[in-house]
């Protein structure tokens, strides 16, 4: 119908310029179209004229992303953390994709597929490593992102959106570890997803969500089953739909440079995003994949036990690295109602650090805000803790 | 093919039909220009169909979303409901030591302690772990919070709101 759509430039219909008067005595007056393909002149090979003169729409958002400007000063070094959580992304959609030719999702073949995985197929053991440690520096890229970002207040106007969408990809992320760990149907999987799943029953109402979590009461096939597809299709889909916003945004707001550092002259220059940044970008990304080889080889995940319903939880059990320190709560507030109120208290943290563009009133009016770099600093140092606490009691 | 255009009524069509191609879509009568056209464009009419639209889209969604809840609500099992049931022979839980049975719709640690055997539920209160029985110190334990419990079920520490079911 593109006759028909007035903004259509690639119309075939030409513009017809003397009024045409039909036998019916209908008027039908000039229609003004832009022209179809106004850089018809323009320098191109064949192949390029082809698609031009079919998506001439596109040049101008092109040209547009050719202006892109990554800010050079002494904070540039935290520019790259985004884009290495985008790389790791990537890899885990690839090796993710190969691990799905031999995993089998039921409570009788999963281990079984896991375990001949690794030892059968060839560099099947390298795939399932590199899957699994590639979603740690995920996670880990996704954190330094995070608090990069937070602390050069990179959220303040107009990059509120940016925030947002980057909070959600956060729980996605953290969402990817939780459902991703209990596939293999290890003893330490299962037990992991038992306490990760019991945790909303402690809230008013919350063993529905349990049971919908579960699909059923207790853990069983019906939650592998589900953790797999939300593993495999619902989390994939959300995240790329996220990230889509969350680049887009990037390309049309910019990068952020820290507050005042364009106004004291602490900005040494401009560089290209296409291709300078990017280029160097992909330096970095060169050496998480070297890092991720090399953690595969030489640290590699055990493949644990089967997953037994009927055997008592292992010794030292403990979640991965990014749940310790929620993990150590859970531990630590042993009074009555203790899980409750530690909920109740991540999920106030969580709150407000996902509103804090809005609260944080002075830095989006490009003024120095310290009570909320204390506030990150806070944060951090909870988690940093917290993490080393877990280390320290139980080893890696 | 879409309707571009601001016809009042209907009718208009009827009138354009007289040996014109509907594919005229766009023209005005009496040689109107389209740029004045939106003029004479009825908002009212077309805020009902919006509203129609809507509202039926509205009804449709709700239905559909309906059965999608009440689908990855999981079924009730059914459990049998037995006061007694032989789980299996006291020689298959060694002396001090515990061994996790199914009974009913509830996981049960049976704990031989020097020959005596007790039965309490094996699933610990706080974060539902199952709990393992710790010979050494007499005591059920559980891995994952570090809960601990006498042998009755009673607490003796960790963060666990309840004491256990004694059997």
């Amino acid at each position: 119908m593109a006759e028909n759509n007035q903004n259509a430039v690639a119309g075939s219909a030409p513009a017809k310029q003397n009024p045409v008067v039909t036998k019916g005595g209908v008027y039908k007056p000039p229609v003004e179209r832009a022209d179809p393909n106004p850089y018809k002149d323009s320098r191109v090979t064949q192949v390029g004229a082809w698609f031009q003169e079919r998506f001439a729409v596109v040049i101008p958002v092109i040209d547009y992303l050719k202006k892109k400007e990554v800010p050079k000063h002494r904070l540039s070094f935290w520019y790259y953390f985004g884009g290495l959580g985008l790389f790791f992304f990537m890899v885990q959609i690839v090796t993710g994709l190969l691990l799905m030719q031999y995993y089998k999702p039921t409570t009788a073949d999963a281990f079984a597929s896991f375990v001949f995985l690794q030892k059968e197929v060839s560099f099947g053991w390298l795939v399932r490593q590199v899957h699994a440690w590639s979603a740690n520096l995920m996670v880990l890229m996704v954190f330094v992102h995070m608090f990069s970002s937070f602390f050069m207040k990179s959220y303040r106007k107009p990059r509120e959106l940016m925030w947002l969408t980057g909070s959600v990809l956060f729980v996605l992320t953290l969402g990817f570890g939780f459902t991703g760990y209990l596939l293999p149907w290890n003893e330490i999987a299962f037990f992991a997803t038992q306490v990760g799943t019991e945790v909303p029953k402690v809230a008013p109402g919350g063993a529905f969500i349990v049971n919908i979590l579960r699909g059923g009461e207790e853990v069983t096939g019906e939650t592998l089953t589900r953790m797999f597809s939300v593993h495999v299709v619902l989390l994939p889909g959300l995240l790329l739909l996220l990230l889509s916003a969350h680049l887009l945004l990037v390309q049309i707001l910019g990068t952020s440079a820290p507050i005042g550092y364009k106004e004291t002259g602490r900005i040494k220059g401009y560089e290209k995003f296409f291709p300078t940044f990017l280029a160097k970008d992909a330096i970095g990304w060169l050496i998480g994949f070297g890092l991720i080889l090399y953690l595969a080889v030489f640290f590699p995940g055990p493949i644990g036990i089967e997953a037994n319903p009927l055997a008592p939880a292992p010794m030292g059990i403990k979640p991965e690295w990014y749940f310790w320190a929620q993990f150590l709560m859970l531990k630590d507030f042993s009074f009555p109602n203790g899980e409750l109120i530690a909920i109740f208290v991540i999920t106030l943290g969580a709150g407000f650090w996902f509103f804090v563009p809005f609260l944080d009133r002075r830095a989006s009016q490009e003024q120095k805000s310290p009570i909320f770099t204390i506030i990150g600093l806070l944060y951090l140092a909870g988690l940093v803790i917290n993490t080393y606490r877990v280390f320290a009691e139980y080893g890696w | 093919m879409a309707q571009q255009g601001n016809f009042k009524s209907p009718s208009r069509l009827g009138e354009l039909g007289h040996g014109v191609s509907l594919s005229s879509a766009g023209t005005v009568s009496e040689g109107k220009p389209r740029a004045q056209g939106l003029k004479d464009v009825d908002f009212e009419r077309r805020s009902f169909l919006v509203k129609i639209v809507g509202g039926i889209g509205a009804a449709v969604a709700i239905s559909t979303i309906y059965p999608v809840i009440k689908y990855i609500v999981p079924p009730v099992k059914q459990f049998s409901n037995l006061n007694e049931q032989v789980v299996g022979k006291a020689s298959d839980v060694p002396e001090n030591s515990g061994k996790i049975f199914q009974f009913n719709k509830d996981k049960v640690i049976v704990i031989n302690d020097n020959g005596q055997l007790t039965a309490c539920s094996a699933v610990c209160t706080h974060l539902g772990c199952l709990v393992h029985w710790d010979n050494a110190q007499n005591l059920i334990s559980c891995p994952c919070h570090g809960a601990k419990y006498k042998q009755t079920g009673e607490i003796i520490s960790g963060p666990q709101p309840f004491t256990f079911a004694l059997l």
